[in-house]
């Protein structure tokens, strides 16, 4: 978009964006094709894409002539692949939701956008058809991953199931990776009984590069989906920063620990349950998983959106828990600090120094007789909860918090939503809480699952 | 030889890296000091479709091959922009600053707003897999000898990573060089100047970016490719000069080779052989009990054997297209850079090869005649796609379009390297946002714009009273910016100092057991203030210098002691003449004498007058 004084001068010249044209100015000329302006920079200045492939600004002045000698370049096709169809190889279902694995950048204009098909994702990565025959494709929407809500989760909970229950093997979901981890999560509870592999996987670089992390994390997809015996949901992403192979992360144990980098997707507080490579070799290293089985699964979608996670830190306001209780949430999730904690004063000696308006105490003892579940986690992502090691965890295990155990944060948020949905009951909503449901809690933690 | 008869062109495009504490796109530092890894990391890079869903030559030619590549990273100067582990951060404005410096001066217009492009490039030399380059400058010009050398464009990229290794199927890269900025100057085509010309624009351009003081000095920190064709026939990119010097002789090099294959070109044309129909044959099996080592191994690794049949071609793989090279050895160079060890046909001495009973066996499987050529190459897969290139390859010059980049030897010749990239590999960095120029950046710039180096030449002429020829020497050198310090700081003869950096440095070069990267700035620094401070004679500069390289942390002054070679005084050298001349010694005998005993130490002028002293 350019600004509107130059909107006016173009439209006046009858020049569009994409069209050849020929910029005077000073007794210079420029030559090139003009190229439709990013939001970013100086509105007011061309870009021309030269002869030699460069965009450069050429200021706007005014009775600057600009005029059109050439007609426009066509707008970048996106590129397509017709899929090779292979009977013989596992049958598998392909659905894309949008994010970076799922961008498409017009290379004459550098616009980036989030519209690739499936067919036009799988011609960065032609080896699928080798690997699986896809039976099916499916673009339910597309959007970056931190605009899903449990909207999409559902939804997109309802096309796997249905897709599962027609024959396929396995699914591959295309997911933009800032909440990948989320989604993982709610389809891990929603699909019940689950006994077939479902992929969730993404891409921390952009697919119109070279060095497309995507192209792997695809294709170890495949393999997943079509070859392996896990039947759950998992997260299948890069292992480490090489192209050597990637893991198979339970889809409710499993974050995103990074911001950029290609191995950003870590397993928390187990191993990851499989290592794959490209060339096809899965390797074991969790022994706990569900077998593949072609028992029919069911889409139970049911979800309370009425929950949030709240953060407790040094000199956090507990109000923000009265605050929900006032817009009619149905449960909370307390991101503690270390084993669980959240300010309370009475630690140690008394002292002035702390404000006794900041004691979580009152607020949680207050949301829990209203009959609002908190869950308590930890900030410390790593470890369990624990109830009565120090004073302070005993006065919010007394005060009525459920400690959650070793759930991340973001899966005891997916999870109560979920159970919520199910039932409003605080007493059965606190053993389901603590209760195993999608691999979520571990009775154990190996002593092994630590920054692996 | 008249260049422009034959139709030569010529595009120049010279590389310099500038000096910055940071690379382009982040704060990893620029200085290329570490020399152990402190991380390995592997990657792939695959094709991408472009946007009319075509693949780039080059690239599907990357694919091909099929490479891993592993990255060397480096104690602060490597970081997760480098290793696409992260998004650029902004762009350096210090390198900016120079590169739009160089462009004034080479009379570009700058642009209004820069805007990072990322062109793309699978050779694995940017983890990323393109390069981040912006246009600073664009339709400038520089004046050689009254003529108007086109400047077209000038860009201010990253430069790649410098290859560390390689081994079948692996490259080793070093991350440190990556994102270094570059100033990268393109002329525009250039007709009429002979190969002699267009090495010393090239050197004059380098001269233009050094003149900022700003630039890395240094093997490795200016380069220069060159595209080049006659009579309007095909481009080549030729890449990798190691030293200046070979531009003129590489240009003449490959005026020669492309005639020659133009003139293979023509003839087969007129014999009416436009294409290469035929396609390789899988003969592995009819092979399998060949005596040919080579052959053998490649069956024993489980290879598979096609032969091509290149009809009509008899003796032209035979034919010499540079002193000692063949056409046949061309197609083998193809056949190299996709990876096996090379080719064997029937233009070579069979008997040599004992294939003679082989060569039968497939003229009958090909029906090939004695006119016709036989091509056998061991590919490690089972498909024929290094065979394939060769044909392809073969085709190529038939219709006289290929395009092609080739590496420079260290002889000036050049050697098949990889298919030209086509358009279309270029689109805009969306990570960088469009930075717009302010008006009074350029102006400042402009304002403060270095001194030419002709200008710079004329002065050292003038006011420093240096020769034409040690004038020029030292304006090339790559310590010009320290010997202008020094003249500026130190009241030393300034064609002493010229010369201990060119000719003393030159001699010095020649010593294989000294280690002269051990030299520092302010090694120099302080010999001269030493010799302005008649601690020493400038006599002495030589050895105090090589005594540095074997103890480069000792401080100057204390080597001129360990070396004794601290100026001895008046009296001392009196001292020392009373205790050596005799009476009715004759004159020059006593000096020699003294001489003998104070060498490097004292400055023979003074010796002579004092020994005169004494004797009278």
């Amino acid at each position: 978009m350019y600004s509107p004084e130059v909107e006016a001068a173009l439209k006046k010249n009858n020049v569009k964006a994409g069209d050849k044209v020929r910029v005077e100015r000073s007794g210079r000329t420029y030559e090139g094709y003009l190229i439709p302006r990013m939001e970013l920079g100086d509105l007011s200045t061309l870009v021309i894409k030269l002869s030699n492939g460069y965009n450069t600004g050429i200021k706007y002045e005014k009775g600057m002539r600009i005029k059109k000698i050439g007609p426009a370049i066509p707008f970048g096709k996106i590129p397509t692949r017709k899929i090779k169809r292979n009977e013989k190889l596992p049958h598998v279902s392909f659905v894309a939701t949008g994010g970076t694995i799922g961008t498409h950048v017009d290379y004459k204009t550098g616009g980036v956008f989030m519209t690739r098909t499936p067919e036009e994702i799988l011609v960065t990565v032609p080896e699928l058809e080798d690997i699986v025959e896809i039976k099916s494709m499916k673009r339910p929407f597309t959007i970056a991953s931190e605009d899903m809500t449990h909207r999409h989760w559902q939804e997109l909970a309802e096309i796997v199931a249905k897709e599962l229950n027609r024959g396929v093997r396995g699914a591959i979901v295309a997911h933009g990776t800032d909440t990948l981890h989320f989604t993982s999560a709610a389809l891990s509870f929603m699909l019940k009984n689950l006994q077939k592999p479902v992929a969730v996987v993404g891409a921390q670089r952009s697919p119109d590069r070279g060095s497309f992390d995507g192209r792997m994390n695809l294709i170890c997809s495949a393999h997943f989906a079509g070859r392996s015996d896990i039947g759950e949901v998992c997260v299948v992403m890069h292992g480490t920063t090489n192209d050597d192979f990637c893991f198979a992360h339970r889809g409710t144990k499993v974050r995103k620990m990074h911001t950029s980098r290609r191995d950003a997707f870590r397993s928390i507080n187990e191993l990851p349950i499989a290592k794959i490579w490209p060339n096809g070799k899965i390797e074991v290293v969790n022994e706990n998983y569900k077998k593949f089985s072609d028992k029919k699964v069911e889409a139970d979608t049911k979800f309370d959106p009425h929950v949030a996670i709240v953060k407790a830190y040094p000199g956090s306001n507990p109000e923000i828990i009265d605050w929900y209780i006032k817009k009619n949430y149905n449960g909370i999730v307390v991101e503690g600090t270390g084993l669980g904690h959240a300010p309370t004063g009475e630690s140690g000696e008394k002292t002035k120094l702390f404000d006794p308006k900041l004691s979580w105490i009152p607020h949680i003892k207050n949301a829990v007789s209203s009959g609002i579940p908190i869950i308590m986690t930890s900030q410390s992502l790593y470890g369990r909860v624990h109830p009565f090691v120090y004073r302070n965890l005993r006065l919010l295990y007394e005060a009525g918090a459920t400690f959650g155990e070793d759930m991340l944060p973001e899966v005891a948020y997916i999870k109560l939503g979920w159970v919520l949905g199910h039932t409003k009951n605080l007493e059965k909503v606190r053993e389901l809480m603590q209760t195993n449901i999608a691999g979520e809690i571990t009775k154990e933690t190996d002593p092994r699952a630590f920054l692996v | 030889m008249d260049y422009k008869k034959i139709g030569l062109k010529v595009g120049l495009e010279v590389h310099q890296q500038i000096e910055t504490k940071y690379k382009l796109f982040c704060k990893s530092s620029a200085e290329l000091k570490e020399k152990q890894p402190i991380l390995t990391l592997n990657r792939k890079q695959s094709p991408v479709a472009s946007e009319l869903g075509e693949i780039d030559i080059a690239t599907e030619y990357e694919a091909m091959r099929d490479r891993v590549f592993y990255y060397h990273a480096f104690k602060n100067e490597t970081c997760l922009v480098e290793t696409d582990c992260e998004p650029p951060h902004e762009m350096n404005l210090e390198a900016l600053q120079t590169a739009m410096q160089i462009a004034l001066m080479l009379n570009c217009e700058i642009p209004d707003e820069i805007h990072v492009m990322r062109k793309t490039i699978t050779d694995g030399s940017n983890p990323t897999a393109f390069q981040r380059t912006a246009i600073v400058g664009m339709n400038g010009s520089l004046n050689y000898k009254g003529r108007k050398v086109p400047i077209s464009y000038m860009s201010l990229e990253e430069d790649a990573s410098a290859i560390a290794g390689e081994e079948e199927g692996k490259v080793y890269y070093r991350l440190n060089r990556t994102g270094i900025p570059l100033v990268e100057i393109s002329t525009g085509i250039l007709e009429g100047f002979s190969p002699e010309e267009i090495q010393d624009i090239a050197f004059q351009i380098g001269m233009v970016c050094r003149s900022t003081g700003k630039v890395k000095r240094g093997i490795g920190t200016i380069r220069q490719d060159i595209n080049i064709s006659i009579g309007g026939g095909a481009r080549t990119e030729l890449k990798g000069f190691q030293e200046l010097g070979l531009i003129a002789k590489t240009i003449e090099n490959e005026i020669s080779r492309q005639s020659s294959i133009r003139s293979v070109r023509i003839e087969l044309n007129k014999k009416g052989l436009k294409e290469i129909k035929t396609k390789p044959v899988d003969v592995t099996e009819k092979l399998r009990n060949t005596q040919n080592l080579v052959l053998k191994t490649i069956l024993g690794g489980g290879g598979k054997i096609f032969a091509i049949l290149l009809p009509d071609m008899s003796g032209y793989l035979k034919k010499e297209i540079l002193p000692g090279k063949t056409f046949g050895r061309e197609l083998a160079d193809v056949a190299v850079a996709f990876g096996v060890k090379g080719i064997m046909h029937t233009d070579e001495d069979l008997n040599k090869t004992h294939l003679s009973s082989e060569i039968k066996i497939l003229r009958e499987v090909l029906k090939g005649g004695d006119e016709d050529v036989i091509v056998i190459i061991g590919e490690t897969g089972s498909q024929p796609k290094v065979s394939n290139q060769i044909i392809n390859r073969m085709n190529q010059i038939l219709a006289g379009i290929k395009q092609e980049v080739r590496g420079v030897q260290e002889d000036g010749t050049t050697k098949y390297n990889r298919p030209l990239s086509g358009a279309a590999r270029m689109y805009p960095e969306t990570d960088v946002i469009p930075l717009p120029v302010p008006k009074d950046m350029t102006s400042k710039i402009k304002k403060n714009l270095p001194e030419s180096w002709i200008e710079k030449l004329e002065k050292f002429k003038r006011n420093l009273k240096l020769s034409d020829d040690l004038a020029k020497q030292i304006i090339r050198s790559d310590y010009l910016q320290l010997f202008e310090k020094i003249i500026r700081s130190r009241k030393v003869e300034p064609s002493v100092v010229a010369n201990v950096f060119t000719s003393t440095l030159k001699d010095l070069q020649k010593r294989a057991d000294l280690n002269l990267d051990n030299l520092q700035d302010r090694h120099f620094e302080e010999i001269f203030e030493l010799v302005e401070k008649k601690k020493i004679i400038k006599e002495a500069i030589p050895e105090v210098l090589k005594e540095i390289t074997k103890s480069p942390n000792k401080k100057v002054s204390h080597v001129v002691v360990e070396l004794e070679m601290v100026l001895l005084s008046d009296t001392e050298i009196e001292k020392i003449a009373k205790q050596t001349v005799q009476k009715g010694m004759p004159h020059e005998k006593a000096v020699g004498l003294v001489m003998s005993k104070v060498r490097g130490k004292a400055d023979p002028k003074t010796v002579m007058k004092i020994v005169k002293k004494v004797m009278e």
